[in-house]
């Protein structure tokens, strides 16, 4: 695969993420609020895009899911009948096996065994789901013309290699059951003898004839994945039924042929259909099949070299063959057929072209396919061109405007497709200002130089790309003056018209106004109702095609009075500011964002981190030559750095909201399935943190609703018997406090139970029964995140075997993060988690061992003391230990875990640090406290290998490399080093110091 | 000993073209000699700040630039006595596999051109130099200098040897 490809996938990759988001979003909102349609059109939105972009990789299983998926939607659509919670449940079950098949395809693993079969059984449950819908005969209801039953004769061979592609051709005929009445006959012609045979080779071959509904389309997609090598032929058995819509376009030869249709009126029939086609391009970004940016490139591109739109997009790699294919097809169901255009321009009766119709079948006429319409060479219309996008390069009307866009106003904006895009706008407005920039330079170079071609082309090209990309967003009068201007280009370039003087100053006038019309289009997003047409902009059309169609140009006094009358005609398109300013003005209006690869950032974050280290060295150095001296450069150096530093840190913030949003379902699906009603509220979800954690957080987080909703909330009886609303309320809200990022998850159920946890912590020994009174309410809640430690009466599959909560706590602190919890019995809990805002910055203090120096995250260190000299004790077979206040801490000799020399021995002239991790104390002996650093965290293994009670190291303002020290590493280390058997707890990992001072009382 | 064998292990050090460009350097009298496109750099030797329970001849790290890199004193990966370095001393900076390690030697003599079919296999030396590492044997005028596969001198599983004792 090429660069280019692998790029776009990844792209697709993140952008399905996105989109499956979004569509959990909507399956909620569709339960919260069932009538609101709007949710359904986003769900249905974003599963069509994942088809659209799965089928254009190659990921026919995700593409193939995606699309029972939309077909399920689809008839949710369009039955408007809400499928109930039964329903919800299975597109929620589709949901997450979509998900799993697209981190499948990520990791360019086949899905697991238990994945196929989970996604059968779905996949089942969708088409059941969909069919009995379509029996229920809503489906029909809906679209008559789909009502008309024909008979169609298929042959299908599915190929050699189809059972070694994994494919069961039976699923097919299974499929197409459902469609209407199937006969299937096997032809076994081609099987071998038993002992040639390979089975693994598909020698199968059936003939089938099906009565449907189904167009020859749909049936078509159920061989889908058999297109390669499968040999199918679809064909109508009868054809008596037919109706106009599936006319051949030959067929307008044999209506001229005929004399029923005059050449004229037939050339105009066909042109009307030509251009009541939707663009190609325009349909690809509808379908998801292709970016904004794909289909610009590909116009471009193609313009350039004046190429159809579909077979530049294949060149350049923004769409497979299938997936042209599949549009062409679509382009063509959504065009109306030419037995309808000839019927609303009155070219003939309808019973005389119902009549000629059966004539011209009967005489052999050419099968209604709709590959062969779309190419068929013989089309009489200006050019056979599947993109009208490129067809105005040749097909652009030269000469007298056709009557029916004269006669009728022209509507300014098409206000729903531009709705339908807006997101999209702000590429657009970026694109197009740079075309109009383009195009201004072009007009001044022709105006130096009226012989030069190459800026006549540009020019052209220029409001072609305009006249294009505004068609896509429904921009009608942009299209149409644009499309104008081009046309006189267009004379000018076949050398029919000179441009100069006032014709150059009509297309400069149109600049102005496509300038002025293209700054307005933001506030459209906004408005209810389509503004009217700009007066300015329809006075220019028409002299533009005054001049394209021959008058002698004489427009410039015209012009500029339009250009004055600016202010008084334009009401609804705001005033805008001429020239550059017009394009910030439409950045303040819409957040435009980049996209950037993960690794760059992080490679640039690298490096300010670095050039913050750097600054501090020419600090150190600069102050050593100018002693006692503020040097105002270094100090001007040192408050850029700064900013820069924050600034770089705040690119990698990303909002909370999607991690959030993941608890929305989990408390939907544990409440449900224990039976409970939860009222889940989020707030804050606004807050940013940066990305690297927010995808880490997501695990505990889970783990902490679960269990509010499992164990927090009580049953609805229970609730109602203790006088609290029946309905439990869970709060999860995330918000900044002193350079910290809280996230509080409360409930107002059942609240920790002191007596249920302090018996269990006795029995398995955690505690000693003496402590019970004592012990601190807040150290008591704090048992609960022991590994295998539940209270729970039972183990529900839900929770309660006592692995969730170390998880938490483990998850938060590799965050560098802390957890508390606030419970009163009864009332219910609170949780409440607090983070650093950034993993690359530790905020440490910094201790030295001789002369090296260490940092010790400030995160776990608790306090720093120099104990007396009885205050130290050595317990027989465990080890030193100091006695703090009321506690006993095993004392750590950092010297002698890391086999480095120390300046001082004796614990009662050194210092010791009280540092914590996973709620042990450990007293660290150290010989001298540095002081407070912000450091780099730099990973040792990148160039070396995890180094034992080190989390990474950094470089400190002198240049020299200082390593952080990782508690929990130390404490690991510290049980190995330890002179005497290592302490005989550590399977519960738990409450050394209780323990300890057990022994103490012992041995005292 | 046979060519082929030889030019397998040549072709095991990454050697390609028919002749290679290495940069000798000297360990306690002998010539070694590295793939010159494996040298990152060539400095003089800086503080290494010792990274607590490493292996003997991983002497530190150093900051080159902002990057934390291990320097492995090749004397003491060798067996042989540590001196104390002195104003020849200097530090390779290689990179292995996607890796970049300093290697401390007692002094860089030059740069030679050693045609493939002038290298043949290293004999067994015993004792103090274990020949894995060898990439072969080149004998340049008098001289003989031993050419090194760093990937298998600076072999992760040597530097996680020690972790398996902690």
């Amino acid at each position: 695969m090429n660069a280019n490809a692998e790029r776009y996938r990844k792209m697709f990759f993140e952008e399905a993420s996105e989109h499956l988001a979004d569509v959990e979003a909507g399956l909620l909102g569709m339960e919260r609020s069932p009538n609101d349609a709007s949710m359904l059109d986003q769900v249905f939105r974003g599963v069509h895009s994942i088809k659209g972009g799965a089928a254009t990789f190659g990921l026919t299983q995700v593409a193939e899911f995606s699309h029972a998926l939309e077909n399920r939607l689809d008839h949710l659509r369009s039955t408007q009948c809400d499928g109930g919670a039964q329903s919800l449940e299975t597109l929620l079950e589709s949901l997450d096996c979509l998900k799993a098949l697209v981190d499948a395809a990520q990791t360019d693993q086949g899905p697991s065994v238990e994945l196929s079969e989970r996604l059968a059984a779905t996949q089942c449950a969708l088409d059941s789901a969909s069919a009995s819908v379509r029996c229920g005969g809503c489906d029909r209801a809906r679209s008559p013309a789909s009502t008309a039953l024909r008979t169609w004769h298929i042959t299908f061979a599915p190929g050699a290699d189809a059972f070694r592609n994994g494919l069961d051709p039976t699923l097919v005929w299974r499929e197409l059951d459902a469609a209407g009445e199937l006969e299937v006959r096997l032809d076994p012609t081609g099987l071998p003898t038993l002992d040639r045979m390979d089975p693994q080779t598909c020698y199968l071959r059936w003939e089938a004839t099906l009565k449907t509904d189904w167009s020859e389309n749909r049936l078509r997609e159920a061989f889908f994945f058999y297109a390669d090598d499968a040999e199918l032929v679809i064909a109508p058995a009868d054809e008596s039924q037919s109706a106009i819509a599936d006319t051949p376009v030959s067929f307008a030869q044999w209506l001229v042929q005929r004399g029923v249709v005059s050449p004229e009126t037939m050339l105009d029939a066909l042109d009307l259909q030509h251009e009541q086609r939707v663009p190609l391009g325009q349909l690809a970004l509808r379908m998801g099949a292709m970016s904004v940016s794909q289909v610009f490139d590909t116009v471009s591109w193609g313009s350039r070299r004046t190429e159809r739109f579909g077979e530049t997009a294949v060149t350049l790699g923004y769409l497979t063959r299938a997936s042209l294919a599949e549009l062409l097809d679509e382009q063509a169901r959504q065009t109306p057929s030419l037995g309808s255009i000839l019927l609303q321009i009155d070219a003939a009766p309808a019973k005389v072209l119902r009549s000629e119709l059966d004539e011209f079948r009967r005489a052999g006429g050419a099968v209604a396919d709709h590959d062969q319409w779309a190419a068929e060479p013989t089309l009489p219309s200006p050019d056979g061109e599947l993109a009208s996008e490129n067809d105005a390069n040749q097909s652009a009307p030269v000469g007298p405007v056709p009557d029916a866009s004269d006669d009728s106003p022209i509507p300014a904006v098409n206000l729903e497709k531009v709705k339908q895009n807006g997101e999209l706008l702000g590429d657009f407005l970026g694109d197009f200002y740079e075309h109009l920039e383009g195009a201004e330079k072009q007009i001044l170079l022709i105006e130096s130089n009226a012989t030069a071609e190459e800026p006549l082309h540009a020019l052209y090209r220029a409001f072609h790309t305009m006249k294009g990309v505004a068609s896509f967003f429904g921009l009608t009068q942009i299209t149409e003056l644009a499309h104008a201007a081009e046309d006189v280009l267009n004379l000018a370039r076949d050398g029919k018209l000179h441009l100069s003087g006032p014709a150059l100053e009509l297309v400069l006038a149109s600049l102005d106004v496509l300038r002025r019309l293209a700054a307005g289009t933001p506030d459209l997003l906004t408005c209810d109702e389509s503004p009217p047409a700009d007066a300015d902009a329809a006075a220019l059309i028409i002299q533009l095609r005054g001049v394209a169609a021959g008058e002698s140009p004489q427009a410039p006094v015209a012009a500029t009075t339009t250009c004055a009358a600016e202010s008084t005609a334009s009401t609804d398109v705001a005033k805008v500011p001429p020239s550059n300013s017009a394009a910030p003005r439409a950045g303040h209006d819409l957040k435009e964002t980049v996209r950037v690869d993960r690794s760059r950032l992080d490679q640039l974050v690298d490096m300010i981190g670095e050039l913050v280290i750097g600054e501090a060295m020419v600090r150190q150095e600069i102050g050593e030559r100018h002693p006692g001296e503020e040097v105002e450069s270094v100090a001007q150096l040192g408050r850029t750095v700064r900013e820069l530093q924050e600034m770089s840190l705040s690119l990698r913030m990303v909002p909370i909201a999607a991690t959030f949003q993941k608890m929305h379902r989990i408390v939907r699906d544990v409440s449900r399935k224990l039976g409970k009603q939860v009222h889940f509220e989020v707030r804050g979800e606004e807050t940013e943190l940066d990305k690297t954690m927010v995808d880490q957080l997501g695990d505990p987080l889970m783990h902490m609703v679960r269990n509010a909703v499992d164990h927090g909330i009580e049953l609805s009886d229970a609730r109602a018997a203790t006088g609290k609303p029946v309905e439990g309320r869970v709060v999860l809200q995330a918000y900044l406090r002193s350079g910290n990022f809280y996230i509080e998850l409360s409930d107002d159920g059942r609240g920790l139970n002191r007596q249920a946890i302090l018996s269990k912590a006795v029995e398995r020994g955690v505690v000693c029964p003496s402590d019970c009174e004592t012990i601190a309410d807040a150290d008591v809640w704090m048992l609960i995140f022991a590994p295998g430690f539940s209270t729970a009466a039972e183990v529900t599959d839900v929770s309660g075997r006592g692995v969730g909560m170390d998880v938490v706590k483990r998850a938060i602190e590799s965050l560098n993060g802390s957890i508390e919890i606030e419970s009163e019995y009864g009332r219910g809990s609170t949780f409440r988690v607090r983070l650093p805002l950034t993993m690359a910055i530790v905020d440490g203090l910094s201790v030295s061992l001789a002369d090296e120096t260490f940092i010790l995250p400030l995160v776990s260190v608790v306090e720093s003391v120099q104990p007396r000299p009885h205050e130290v004790q050595t317990i027989v077979g465990r080890g030193e230990i100091v006695q703090v206040r009321d506690e006993t801490i095993p004392l750590v000799r950092l010297h002698r875990v890391f086999n480095r020399p120390a300046r001082e021995l004796d614990p009662a002239r050194a210092l010791v640090v009280i540092v914590e991790s996973d709620g042990r104390r450990l007293a660290l002996l150290v010989d001298e406290l540095l002081g407070q650093v912000q450091a780099v965290m730099k990973s040792l293994e990148t160039n070396y290998q995890k180094v034992p009670g080190v989390a990474g190291a950094t470089i400190l303002g002198n240049g020299e490399v200082a390593f952080i020290l990782d508690v929990q590493g130390l404490a690991k280390l510290h049980a190995k080093t330890q002179y005497g058997k290592p302490p005989a707890r550590d399977a519960s990992g738990e409450l050394s110091t209780a323990k300890v001072s057990d022994s103490v009382c012992q041995t005292a | 000993m046979s060519d082929s064998m030889t030019l397998n292990r040549a072709r095991d050090a990454g050697f390609t073209a028919d002749a290679n460009q290495f940069l000798t350097f000297t360990v306690q009298g002998e010539e070694y000699g590295i793939d010159i496109l494996r040298v990152q750099e060539i400095k003089g030797f800086t503080t290494v700040r010792p990274i607590p329970n490493a292996p003997a001849y991983v002497k530190g790290v150093i900051n080159l630039r902002g990057t934390v890199v291990p320097i492995v004193d090749l004397r003491s990966r060798f067996g042989m006595d540590v001196e104390a370095y002195n104003q020849f001393t200097v530090i390779i900076v290689v990179s292995v596999a996607d890796k970049v390690v300093g290697l401390i030697v007692d002094a860089v003599s030059d740069v030679l051109n050693i045609p493939v079919d002038e290298v043949v296999d290293a004999p067994e030396m015993g004792g103090d130099v274990d020949t894995t590492y060898c990439a072969g044997l080149a004998r340049i005028d008098e001289k003989l200098v031993l050419l090194l596969n760093i990937d298998k001198l600076i072999n992760s599983e040597a530097m996680q040897q020690l972790e398996a004792t902690l």
